[in-house]
Parts: structure tokens; C-alpha cells; sequence
């Protein structure tokens, strides 16, 4: 076990938790949980490339959502007003998200962390705002006004990814292993950015910024690096959630997105590879739960949030890590 | 003659890397005593303990008869008064602010110009300087103000740390002239300061620290005559 | 010349709660280093406030304001002393403090929101009546959010500048070390300093709300403008935050007049980050010093 490094580790268990997920259908049938489990995989996808931006590459951006709507509104726009298939637009959507990434990235992340955070949030709210006050009709069909960005009630009931077609009543499994795709293919991307190269040069900024400057790693670069690939696949999986729940609004802007995600990386653990997985099943569970009580959602989600940033910074699996690795030094 | 400051069983350091070792330590009234030592060995973490910026982790403080509170500005208005290392001005105001922060804790509007007074005769160049910033002074002004600030607290111990750090020796040697008059005066000083043959003619009692212990105390006379012991810590 | 005019007025009725609601969180960030996301919740907080207290159970408008304005210093406390007191020292401040105020922000959002629902109430505070220069309109109320806003400011420009208080808070801003060693109770300079941000920020909220309305999202707005005013005037800078307010607020008038207001943030937000390519510490900035 040993032999193996911290990549090969990862990836090993990357492989055991997608064949989890994947065996999940042969026991879970009813299509209510089956819907759950997809959104669990599309936020974890979102809160994995939001940790490794924050935890890791240490770039403190408020802007994941932007990147994640990017991706949907791709999906809706080409959908509504060109007819395209969700399998078309999807990648072409993540390329967009990473373009707008590199440009915003270009603009701010020469500055210090609370700027960062100050304008990315900024922007979002500026992007937001501009959407959902549009009432200019740029497609009008049968009566039906729709702005260029769909105003404020965005865009629904554009093409989906098919399997309603061709899988009848069980077309939600198809669009299961689909955002399992995406879900895997973001998780590979992540571990290989924590645990490669990026990584290491991540954590030598950590350590000493004038250190790892003095050895010719220039940190903008670096974080424009991170900031592009993780828009690109936050960007793929706003495009899958289009399609999965064929919508795209101006709802997916608001703070408590921002805030829920937040949570599942605080929750998993900050830093971590897999706390981001961990903290979004856990709030997903959660959430669940408190249905039960009411509609108390975010006030659930603003305590659970206070609690873990004062009484558990590190996250579930990072404290555990670190039990982990007391309990191995001392025996 | 009862101890002004005594410290017994004192330990503390960072985070989870203890840097004092259970100290032992006395300065009477009136007096100055040193503090030597080579660096790196818990000398300014001394002082920073004793003046509550570190919290103690086992032992006690009891300065003036009285067992000292946490917490460096409970202690400062105690009269217990610290000139930290590197002097940290508060950059952003000029001279003359900061000399009067260092009366914060005062209320006596006419003693606090008498000491003012006092700073400006001790350092001339102080009075040349008193509108300008901080941030513009050069190394050695900068140390006269922080000096001069510990004095306007006009407490009743004041530690001194490193006052010859990063100065030229010509600056130096201005520094301790004024240390000298200061303790001709009737002040309990303690400074701490790497190289003796510096404190040697200002101090009365000097206390060498290694690894965050005391290996040797005693009066001028016995450091005179104990060259050995030196020139093995601090290399001749 | 009217349309100037009209400009200006408008621009300095938005730049005075623009400079309002900035000051608080330059204070807060110069002194203390912390970036605080739920200082919009404080505004929408003091607006509720003195809402229930006018409307509710009645107490005389004076006082409803003023029950309205102490309630977000009680709040500011509050969270000072329940949450970043314990996180001040903590290595990572400066990030994970902003997590846990999102937290708060999304927390009491969410109360306010339950308690009121998200119907817009109409703030009592107003003031009716106008006059005019030429063709130009200028109500009493935009006269009154103009002056409070200056009383305000100018009281705690003051504070800062004139008072043995103001003192220890540049002090403790400057160098915290050296402040305690001063005798300078820094904890309690937090604390002091929280209240006094909540309490401006609460002061804000009223008078936005008494233009707009109430309802449990007031406060986005305003802090978003109040993040983009730090940024420019340099995060820390009293003064500059102030004064950035005003002229931004006179640009945004200007451009939502002459180009619609939706467009009015969006060219402030890139003439902002045009500006900060060229002067990455903003325009009055040093990091974390409180300058009056």
C-alpha cells in the first residue's frame, strides 16, 4: 500500500466511489431519490472545483456559480433559439465558462485575496442583475417573449439528452450515468491537480509566496491556471444540470447557492481531496431531513455553517485525517 | 529589599514549540539588570511572556506585590512597561503621537508633559522630528522613539529589548548614552541584549539565557571575572 | 443644465448611503482585517428594526429610528461576541471569517424573511414635500438622507480623528502588539469597533429603505456597491471610502441617466476593475491601516 503514491491512492479510490454511485440504481428505485442522488453529484462536482480553487491553489473566488450558470445558460440558449442537443452544447458551454474565467481572471487575480473575493462577487451580482432585468424581446414565438438571456425567468423545456425517447419510463437512469460522467470526469481532474504538479506548486506558494517566487513560480499565473480549469469543469457541470432539469435562470445566481456549496467544502473539509464529496452527500442528507421541519433550509444551512468555521475548521475529513495520522504515529 | 518583578516557574513559547523552561528570575527595585545571551535562545520570548503578550503556560508573575493579570494591556497599566524588539512604531502617526500613545493609559495631563519634556532633552532630534511620520524616520530615530514612548508611560519597570539591533556602532554607542542616563536615575530597568561588553558598564546584575534556562547569574564583578563561561555561549 | 443639476442630486442622494453603508466595513476590514459578508444583513436589520418598533408597536418615529440604529450596533456586538472573537488569532482570519459571516448573512436572511415575508413594506421614515430649482426636483427626503449622512459621517471622522477612542482604534489598526503594550484594551477596540459599524450600517439601511422599501434582501444591493466602493478606495481607508462613495455614486446617476439605470453598476463595476489593473491597492490604498 505503501508503494503506491498519493495519486495512484487517489485515484484508487476515485474508482471504488464512482463503482459505488454506479451500483446505486440496483438498490435505489424510486425516482424521487434517484433525482436526489444526481443533484448530490452535480454539487459535489461544483464543491470538488471550488476546494481545490480555494483549499488549494489559495484563490479566494465568490464567482463558481457564474462559471456553473455559464454552462446552463449555454445549454438553454443554444437549446431554445438554435435547437441544439444538450450532447452539443455541453462541452462548447465549459468552453465558454473557461474563456469568461481567463478574462475575469486576467482582470482581478493580480490582487490581493479580499479583492478577489470582493469583485468576483461583484461581478456575479452585476451578471445576475443585468439577466434578470432584460425585458427586451430578442425571439418572440406564438406570444412568447423571450429576451436574449432569457429575462427573468430564463429558459425551460429545451431539448434534453434524449433518453426520454429511448428509455421510456426509466429515463432518469440514463441521465444518472451521464452526470456521473461528469461527475467523474471532474473528480479525475481535480485529484490529478491536487496530488500533480499544479498541486506542488500550490503548496509551495502556500508555504512561502517569496520563496516559490524566488524559484521562478509566479503565483497569477499559477492561479489563473486553477481559476480557468476549474471554471471549465464547474462550467461542463452548470451544462449537465441544463440538461439534466432542462432550465436555466437567474435563480442560480442567488446567495444561497453560494452559500449551500460553501457549506458542503466547510463541512467536508477545506483543503482536503475527498472533504468536498463528504460535506455535499452530508448536507444533501441534510437538507433532506429538515423537510421534515419546514422550510428552514438556510437558516439549517447558515448554523451548520457557523458551527463547523468555529468549532470544526478543518472539516469532518480533515480532522479525521489528522486523528488518522496520530492514531498510525504513535503505534 | 523585597523584589520589584519576580518570576518564578515561568514557561511559555509557540503554538506547540516551548521555548522557556521553567524560569527563575528577580529584579529588585532600582536597579539594571541584563539579560544575555546569544540569539535564538528565548531571550525576547522572556520579556514578551513577562509583559503578557505570550500567554504563560505555567508559573507566576508578581510585579510590584501584586500577581500579575493575563494579558499585555492589563500589565502595561500596571506600570509594567515593555520597548518590544524592532521598536513597532505606530507607523502611520507621527513622532509626537507616538510618544503620546505611549501615555495612553496615563490621566495626568501634567506629569504627561513633564515626561514629554523629558523625551525631547533625552533626544533633541525627537523635537527636530515630532510632526513627521513614523514610516520617514531613519533605523536610529526610530529606536529614540520607541525608547522614548516606553518612557512616557513613566511605569515602574521598563524592559528593553535588543536596543542595539540592526544600528550602526555609531548609532549604538548615541543609544546607550541615553541608557546610561536613564539609569542613573532612580529607574528599574531590565535589557536584554546579546553582546555583554555592552550592558556591561550600564547593568548592575546580568543574567545569561541558553536554551530558554538561565546557566549563569551574577553581579558585574563576577561577569568580569567569569570570561570562560562567556566565550563558551557566545563564542568570545 | 437641468439634467446636470438632477444628476448631481441624485448622485450625491445615492453617494451619501453609498458612503454610509461603506464606512462600517472600511473600519471593520482596516482594523481588524476582516471582510464582513453580513454587513448588508446589518443595513436590512436596522431597517426591520425601526420598521416594527414605528409601525408595530407604535413608538413615536424619532425613536423607532433610533431603537432602529441602536439594534444594529446590539447586532454587531453580538456577533463579535459570539463568533469572531474566537476566530480572531486564528492563522487563516482573513478567509475563514468571511465564510462565517456568509454564514450569519444567510442565517438572518433567512429569519428576517420568515418573520416579515417577502412582501416589501414601505419604510415610515419619509419626509413629504419637495421643492424645486428651475425644473429640477429635489425632495426633502434626498435633503435629509444627505444630512444625516453627513452628520454621521462627520461625527465618526471625529471620533476617530479627535478622541482618546478614535486613538486606540488607529492604534490597535496600525499595529495591534504594539497597541496592547500601550495598555490599549484591544479586545474591547474590537468590540467598539463592530458596534460602531453595525451601527452605521443599520443607519444605511434606514435611509435606503425610506427610499426604496423593505424587504429581507434590501441589503444585497447596498454591499455590493459598499464592496466595490472599498475595493476602489483602497480596503482600510476610511476617508477614502467616503469620498469614493460620493463620486461613484454621482457616476452611477450619470450613467443611469444618460444610458438606463440597469447599466449604471455594471460601467461603475468596469471603470473599478479598469481602475485596479492600474492601481492594484485602490486608490487611497495601504492595506489594513485606518486613516482618517
Amino acid at each position: 500500500m505503501s508503494r503506491l503514491t498519493d495519486l495512484q491512492k487517489n485515484l484508487l479510490i476515485l474508482v471504488a466511489v464512482l463503482s459505488a454511485i454506479a451500483m446505486l440504481p440496483l438498490f435505489v428505485t424510486q425516482r424521487y431519490f434517484l433525482g436526489e442522488i444526481v443533484l448530490f453529484m452535480i454539487w459535489a462536482s461544483v464543491a470538488v472545483q471550488w476546494n481545490v480553487l480555494l483549499g488549494h491553489a489559495g484563490v479566494f473566488s465568490l464567482g463558481q456559480m457564474l462559471f456553473f450558470a455559464i454552462g446552463a445558460y449555454a445549454v438553454g440558449m443554444m437549446g431554445v433559439f438554435l435547437d441544439m442537443s444538450p450532447w452539443m452544447s455541453m462541452p462548447i458551454g465549459a468552453v465558454i465558462a473557461a474563456v469568461a474565467a481567463l478574462v475575469i481572471g486576467l482582470a482581478c487575480l493580480r490582487l490581493e485575496t479580499a479583492y478577489v473575493a470582493l469583485l468576483t462577487f461583484a461581478i456575479v451580482f452585476m451578471v445576475s442583475s443585468l439577466i434578470s432585468t432584460d425585458a427586451e424581446c430578442f425571439l418572440t414565438e406564438g406570444g412568447l417573449c423571450t429576451p436574449l438571456f432569457g429575462g427573468g425567468n430564463g429558459f425551460s423545456g429545451f431539448d434534453d439528452l434524449g433518453f426520454r425517447k429511448m428509455l421510456k419510463g426509466k429515463w432518469i437512469l440514463g441521465n444518472y450515468f451521464v452526470v456521473l460522467a461528469v461527475l467523474a470526469v471532474s473528480l479525475c481532474a481535480s485529484i490529478l491537480v491536487i496530488h500533480g504538479r499544479l498541486g506542488l506548486a500550490f503548496r509551495s506558494l502556500g508555504d512561502s509566496r517569496i520563496y516559490a517566487a524566488a524559484r521562478g513560480i509566479n503565483r497569477t499565473q499559477f492561479h489563473i491556471i486553477a481559476f480557468v480549469i476549474t471554471a471549465f469543469f464547474t462550467g461542463l457541470t452548470g451544462a449537465v444540470y441544463a440538461a439534466h432539469f432542462r432550465f436555466a435562470g437567474p435563480s442560480l445566481f442567488e446567495f444561497s447557492n453560494l452559500v449551500f456549496i460553501l457549506a458542503m467544502i466547510v463541512v467536508g473539509g477545506l483543503k482536503t481531496t475527498w472533504g468536498p464529496v463528504l460535506g455535499a452527500a452530508l448536507m444533501m442528507v441534510v437538507v433532506e431531513i429538515a423537510k421534515g421541519w419546514g422550510d428552514v433550509q438556510n437558516t439549517l444551512i447558515g448554523i451548520i455553517l457557523i458551527l463547523f468555521v468555529l468549532l470544526l475548521p478543518k472539516g469532518i475529513a480533515g480532522t479525521g485525517a489528522n486523528l488518522l495520522r496520530k492514531v498510525t504515529s504513535k503505534s | 529589599m523585597t523584589a520589584l518583578l519576580s518570576v518564578t516557574g515561568l514557561s511559555s513559547g509557540y503554538r506547540q514549540q516551548r521555548v522557556l523552561h521553567e524560569i527563575d528570575l528577580e529584579v529588585p527595585q532600582g536597579s539594571v539588570s541584563a539579560i544575555i545571551g546569544p540569539n535564538g535562545h528565548g531571550k525576547s520570548t522572556l520579556l514578551k511572556a513577562i509583559s503578557g503578550l505570550l500567554p504563560s503556560w505555567s508559573g507566576e508573575t508578581v510585579f510590584d506585590g501584586e500577581a500579575m493579570p493575563n494579558g499585555a494591556p492589563e500589565r502595561a497599566r500596571r506600570g509594567l512597561v515593555l520597548v518590544p524588539q524592532g521598536d513597532q512604531l505606530f507607523m502611520g502617526m507621527t513622532v509626537e503621537e507616538n510618544l503620546m500613545m505611549g501615555a495612553f493609559a496615563r490621566k495626568d495631563s501634567g506629569a504627561i508633559k513633564a515626561s514629554l519634556e523629558e523625551v525631547y532633552t533625552l533626544f533633541p532630534r525627537l523635537l527636530e522630528r515630532r510632526t513627521q511620520r513614523a514610516e520617514s524616520l531613519s533605523g536610529g530615530e526610530r529606536r529614540m522613539v520607541g525608547i522614548g514612548r516606553g518612557m512616557m508611560a513613566n511605569g515602574k519597570l521598563m524592559m528593553i529589548d535588543e536596543p542595539s539591533l540592526g544600528l550602526a556602532p555609531l548609532i549604538i554607542e548615541q543609544i546607550y548614552e541615553a541608557l546610561n542616563v536613564l539609569a542613573t536615575g532612580s529607574r528599574s530597568i531590565m535589557v536584554v541584549e546579546e553582546n555583554p561588553s555592552r550592558v556591561a558598564n550600564v547593568a548592575s546584575t546580568f543574567h545569561l539565557m541558553d536554551g530558554g534556562r538561565f546557566t549563569w547569574s551574577g553581579d558585574a564583578d563576577a561577569l568580569a571575572g567569569s570570561g570562560d563561561i562567556l566565550k563558551t555561549y557566545l563564542g568570545g | 443644465m437641468d439634467a446636470i443639476l438632477q444628476i448631481v442630486i441624485t448622485g450625491l442622494t445615492l453617494g451619501s448611503m453609498y458612503a454610509l453603508g461603506s464606512v462600517g466595513l472600511a473600519l471593520t476590514y482596516g482594523t481588524m482585517g476582516m471582510f464582513n459578508m453580513a454587513h448588508g444583513v446589518f443595513m436590512t436589520f436596522g431597517a426591520y428594526a425601526s420598521y416594527t418598533a414605528a409601525t408595530l408597536w407604535g413608538v413615536p418615529l424619532p425613536f423607532a429610528i433610533l431603537l432602529g440604529v441602536m439594534a444594529g450596533g446590539f447586532i454587531g456586538a453580538s456577533m463579535h461576541l459570539f463568533i469572531v472573537r474566537f476566530m480572531l488569532h486564528r492563522e487563516d482570519f482573513q478567509t475563514t471569517i468571511m465564510v462565517a459571516t456568509a454564514g450569519v448573512a444567510i442565517l438572518f436572511q433567512d429569519l428576517i424573511l420568515k418573520q416579515f415575508g417577502a412582501y416589501p413594506f414601505k419604510q415610515p421614515a419619509q419626509i413629504e414635500g419637495l421643492y424645486r430649482i428651475g425644473n429640477t426636483v429635489v425632495t426633502y427626503q434626498s435633503l435629509a438622507i444627505m444630512a444625516t449622512a453627513a452628520v454621521l459621517i462627520s461625527a465618526m471622522a471625529w471620533l476617530l480623528t479627535k478622541t482618546r477612542f478614535g486613538l486606540a482604534i488607529r492604534a490597535t489598526a496600525m499595529n495591534q502588539d504594539a497597541a496592547k503594550l500601550m495598555g490599549v484594551k484591544t479586545e474591547l477596540t474590537y468590540l467598539q469597533v463592530m458596534i460602531i459599524a453595525g451601527t452605521l450600517a443599520a443607519a444605511a439601511g434606514i435611509l435606503i429603505s425610506s427610499l426604496a422599501s423593505l424587504s429581507p434582501a434590501m441589503g444585497t444591493n447596498p454591499l455590493i456597491r459598499a464592496f466595490v466602493i472599498c475595493v476602489v478606495a483602497g480596503l482600510g481607508s476610511v476617508t477614502g471610502a467616503g469620498l469614493a462613495a460620493i463620486a461613484l455614486g454621482v457616476m452611477e446617476a450619470a450613467i443611469g441617466y444618460y444610458f438606463g439605470v440597469r447599466y449604471g453598476f455594471p460601467v461603475m463595476l468596469g471603470l473599478v476593475i479598469l481602475v485596479l489593473i492600474f492601481k492594484p491597492a485602490g486608490l487611497f490604498g495601504k492595506q489594513g491601516v485606518v486613516r482618517a
